[in-house]
C-alpha cells in the first residue's frame, strides 16, 4: 500500500470556518436588495441614477487610491457596500457633482486614507452624508419641510413620496435586517437595544415615537451602522455605544431634523469608540483573576 | 462579563470513527521508535544498549527525578538503535504482550504509597494531550483542594478515543478514579462527560451504582469546544456550583484507566487507545495501539488513504500538531490521528481585520484578540499584561472563526514569548516532529 508520506508543516488550528470578509460584505449588500426593489418600483430612473453615480465614483476613487498605494484591493467589496448604502441615504434629485464629492470623502478620505476595512474612525457613509449637508444646505430644508408633514400623521411601512430612498419602505429595511440577524452577520442585541432605547427616550421626551423609529434611515442605522467597524468591537461596548447614539439622536432631534440627528449622533459616538475599546474589557468587565 | 455568550459550534464528525462497535488491537509493527521525552519535564535516561534483547513491558529508560516518567518497550525484540533522544526496537515477531502481567490479589486494599509508586513505575503521564507526569501532578496538588475531576469531555472534533474507552471500559475507569482518589487524598470525584456522549454517561452512572462507589458523581456538561480544556472545565463546574474549596486535580479518563491497569496488573503504560479518522481514511476506527508505532502503520491498519490528505494531525484539528512525516511514531499523549481532507483546511490569503468582533465573541477566556494583536505589534508589554494575554489557553477558536484568515493564535503565541517572557514547559510535541527528521533523513 502506497501512502503519501510527507506533509508541509502548519500551525494549529488546522481547519478554518468557511467564510470570508468579502462574503460578509456581499451579504450585507444583499440585505439592501428589498429596499432597492421597492425603490425601483416607485422611482425607477432616479434610483438608478443615484446608484450609478455613487457606485461608479466609489470604484473610481478606490482605483485611484489603489494606484496611489493605500488600497490593497483592485476590487474592494467594502467600497461597493459603502457606495451602495450611500445611494439610499441621499435625497432624490441630488446633483451628480455633490454625489461624487461626497463619495470622494467617504471612500478616499474616510475609508482608504485611514487604512481601509476595519481601520476607519468615522463611519464613511455618514461622514459623506454630513458633508452633503454642507454642500447642499437646501436639502436640509427639504427634510425639514417633509418632516413637518410626516410627523403629523403615521405613514406605515410604505411612503412613496419621501425625500430619501431609505424612507420609502421601512418594511424593506426591516426585512434586510432580519436577514442579517438570521445569518448571524449582526447580533440581534445591538439593533434591539438601539431601537428600544430610542423608543423609550423619544416617548419620555414627548416626541412622535413611531415617526422616529419606523423610519428607513433609523432602521438602516440600527442594522448597518451601529453594528459595523466604526463602533466598539466588544459586544457589550456595541450595546453601550448604540444606547449613547440613541440618546444623542433624541436630544438633537429637538432642534435638528431626524436626518441630521442620526448622522451627527452616529459620528459623535464613533469618536468615543477608542475609549470604550480601551477601557471596557478591563475596568467595567468582571474579570476572574 | 459577557452578557450574552456566543459559543463556537461546528460539526464534530465524531460519527466517522463510531461506526464500529468494538475497538480492535492494531497489528504488530515491524519496529517501534520510542522518544525519551514524550512528557513534560526532564527526559528519561536510557538504560539499554544497542543489540540488547528486550521483552514487552521492559524499561527502556528511567525517569530523571519526579518531574519525569519511565519509558517502556511496547514490543519484544532487539534494540537496534539507542541514542540519548530516542530508542528504536525491532520486533522479533512474538505477538504476546500479556505474559509480564501479574495480578495483585488484594489490589483494592493497597496503600496510598503503593498506588503512587505503581503510577510512577508504570510511567503514567497525562493522556489527554498535555503529557504531564501523573505522579508529579498528584504530588504537587497534595493538600491543595478537595476535588478530583476525571475529564471525559473530549471536545476536540473527530476524536472518539476517550468515548470508546468510557463505553468499553467503564468499570475499569471507575476503579481507576477510585485509586486516584485514594492516591491524591481528595474527598470527592466528579467524572465530567459532555452531553453528546449519552451512552458513556448512562454506563458510568449504572456501573457506579452497581459497584457501590462512594464520593463519585457523573456530571453532564454541554458539548462545546473547548469544554475539555482545564480552564473551561473548571469554569463550567464552578458555574454549576460543583467546585469545592481549593484547586481541583484534573485527570483524563485514559489516565484513570492506565492507573487501574498499573495498580492491578503492574502493567506499564505501553498501549493506548488512538482514533485513526478523517475523511481521507478508508475505514476510520479506534485502535488499541502500542506506543511508538509509526502513524503510517496505524493508517495501514485502517486500510490506508482514500485520497491524499492535506495534512495529518496528532490530536484534534483545533489544537493538534501537524506532522511532517507519516512515519512519526505515536507517543503516550497522542489521542488520535486525523487525516484532514483538503476541503476542510479553508485556508486563504490573509486579509486586513474588519473589526467584526467574532474573535471576541468566541474566546472562552473573554480576551480581546483584536486589541492584543495591535498591542503585540506595538510591543507594549504593560498593555499586554493589562489585557490578560497570559490567560490565553491557545484553544484556536479565534483563528478558526476569523473571516479575514488572520493567524491570530500564532501572533498571540509570539507575543506571549516576546512580551511576557513566558518560559513554556518543554512540550513533547516539537521534539517528536524532530525525531522523524532525525530518523528519516
Amino acid at each position: 500500500m502506497k501512502l503519501k508520506k510527507t506533509f508541509s508543516p502548519a500551525a494549529p488550528p488546522h481547519w478554518r470556518a468557511h467564510h470570508s470578509s468579502e462574503m460578509r460584505f456581499w451579504l450585507f449588500s444583499l440585505a439592501l436588495l428589498p429596499l432597492l426593489v421597492v425603490n425601483l418600483i416607485f422611482h425607477f430612473t432616479e434610483m438608478l441614477r443615484l446608484i450609478f453615480f455613487s457606485i461608479a465614483s466609489g470604484f473610481f476613487f478606490d482605483y485611484v487610491s489603489f494606484l496611489l498605494g493605500f488600497q490593497r484591493f483592485r476590487f474592494d467589496t467594502h467600497t461597493l457596500l459603502t457606495s451602495f448604502l450611500f445611494s439610499f441615504l441621499i435625497p432624490f434629485g441630488t446633483p451628480f457633482w455633490a454625489i461624487v464629492a461626497a463619495v470622494f470623502l467617504a471612500v478616499f478620505v474616510a475609508k482608504n486614507c485611514f487604512g481601509g476595512w476595519g481601520n476607519f474612525i468615522f463611519q464613511p457613509v455618514f461622514l459623506a452624508r454630513a458633508s452633503l449637508f454642507i454642500f447642499l444646505p437646501e436639502s436640509v430644508e427639504s427634510f425639514r419641510e417633509f418632516e413637518a408633514i410626516s410627523n403629523s400623521f403615521f405613514h406605515g411601512f410604505f411612503e412613496p413620496h419621501t425625500v430619501i430612498a431609505a424612507n420609502v419602505s421601512a418594511l424593506a429595511v426591516l426585512l434586510g435586517g432580519i436577514f442579517l440577524i438570521e445569518r448571524r452577520l449582526v447580533s440581534w442585541k445591538v439593533p434591539c437595544f438601539f431601537l428600544l432605547s430610542l423608543c423609550g427616550l423619544s416617548y419620555v421626551m414627548g416626541q412622535n415615537v413611531a415617526g422616529i423609529v419606523l423610519r428607513g434611515e433609523i432602521l438602516i442605522a440600527a442594522f448597518f451602522i451601529v453594528t459595523d467597524a466604526a463602533s466598539p468591537i466588544h459586544s457589550f461596548g456595541k450595546i453601550l455605544s448604540s444606547i449613547g447614539t440613541a440618546v444623542l439622536i433624541v436630544f438633537m432631534n429637538h432642534s435638528l431634523t431626524t436626518v441630521e440627528a442620526v448622522t451627527y449622533g452616529v459620528l459623535m459616538m464613533n469618536g468615543v469608540t477608542p475609549l470604550i475599546d480601551r477601557y471596557l474589557p478591563n475596568r467595567f468587565v468582571w474579570v476572574k483573576k | 462579563m459577557k452578557i450574552f455568550r456566543q459559543d463556537i459550534r461546528f460539526d464534530d464528525y465524531k460519527d466517522l470513527s463510531l461506526s464500529t462497535i468494538t475497538f480492535k488491537r492494531a497489528s504488530l509493527p515491524d519496529e517501534i521508535q520510542v522518544y525519551l521525552q514524550q512528557h513534560q519535564g526532564h527526559p528519561a535516561i536510557p538504560v539499554v544498549h544497542q543489540g540488547d534483547h528486550v521483552e514487552a513491558g521492559a524499561v527502556l529508560a528511567v525517569a530523571q527525578g519526579d518531574f519525569s516518567a519511565h519509558v517502556h518497550s511496547s514490543i519484544s525484540g532487539k534494540v537496534s538503535l539507542a541514542t540519548s533522544e530516542w530508542i528504536r526496537v525491532e520486533s522479533d515477531g512474538s505477538e504476546d504482550s500479556g505474559s509480564f502481567l501479574k495480578e495483585v490479589k488484594s489490589w483494592r486494599d493497597v496503600s496510598r504509597e503503593e498506588i503512587l509508586s505503581g503510577i510512577f513505575d508504570a510511567g503514567i503521564v497525562g493522556m489527554g494531550g498535555e503529557g504531564f507526569p501523573a505522579y508529579f501532578k498528584i504530588k504537587n496538588a497534595e493538600k491543595k483542594g478537595s476535588l478530583l475531576i476525571i475529564n471525559g469531555c473530549e471536545s476536540e472534533p473527530f476524536l472518539t478515543s476517550d468515548y470508546f474507552l468510557m463505553v468499553s471500559r467503564a468499570t475499569e475507569i471507575i476503579y481507576g478514579a477510585e485509586l486516584l482518589l485514594k492516591a491524591s487524598g481528595r474527598e470527592k470525584c466528579i467524572i465530567a462527560v459532555e452531553d453528546n456522549k449519552l451512552e458513556a454517561i448512562e454506563l458510568l452512572l449504572s456501573k457506579a451504582r452497581a459497584l457501590h462507589v462512594k464520593n463519585m458523581e457523573v456530571k453532564t456538561l454541554p458539548a462545546r469546544y473547548p469544554q475539555g480544556s482545564e480552564a473551561e472545565l473548571i469554569r463550567s463546574l464552578s458555574r454549576s456550583k460543583a467546585l469545592g474549596a481549593g484547586v481541583p486535580l484534573i485527570h483524563n479518563v485514559a489516565t484513570a484507566f492506565a492507573v487501574y491497569e498499573a495498580v492491578r496488573y503492574k502493567k506499564p503504560l505501553i498501549e493506548r487507545m488512538v482514533t485513526v479518522t478523517g475523511h481521507c481514511v478508508v475505514e476510520p476506527k479506534n485502535l488499541w495501539c502500542r506506543i511508538g508505532t509509526p502513524a503510517s502503520h496505524l493508517v495501514q491498519n485502517c486500510k490506508g488513504f482514500l485520497r491524499d490528505p492535506i495534512r495529518v494531525i496528532f490530536g484534534g484539528p483545533m489544537s493538534g500538531l501537524a506532522i511532517t512525516n507519516l512515519d512519526t511514531p505515536i507517543i503516550k499523549a497522542t489521542r488520535g490521528i486525523v487525516a484532514l481532507a483538503p476541503e476542510f483546511s479553508g485556508e486563504g490569503e490573509e486579509k486586513p481585520c474588519t473589526r467584526c468582533g467574532l474573535c471576541l465573541n468566541v474566546c472562552p477566556e473573554e480576551l480581546s484578540p483584536e486589541l492584543l494583536i495591535r498591542v503585540i505589534q506595538k510591543e507594549n508589554g504593560a498593555l499586554a499584561k493589562e489585557f490578560r494575554l497570559s490567560s490565553c489557553t491557545e484553544c484556536g477558536n479565534c483563528t478558526f472563526i476569523c473571516p479575514s484568515k488572520i493567524p491570530i493564535q500564532k501572533i498571540l503565541k509570539i507575543g506571549k514569548t516576546n512580551l511576557l517572557h513566558e518560559s513554556f514547559p518543554q512540550s513533547f510535541q516539537a521534539p517528536v516532529d524532530g525525531i522523524s527528521q532525525v530518523v528519516l533523513g
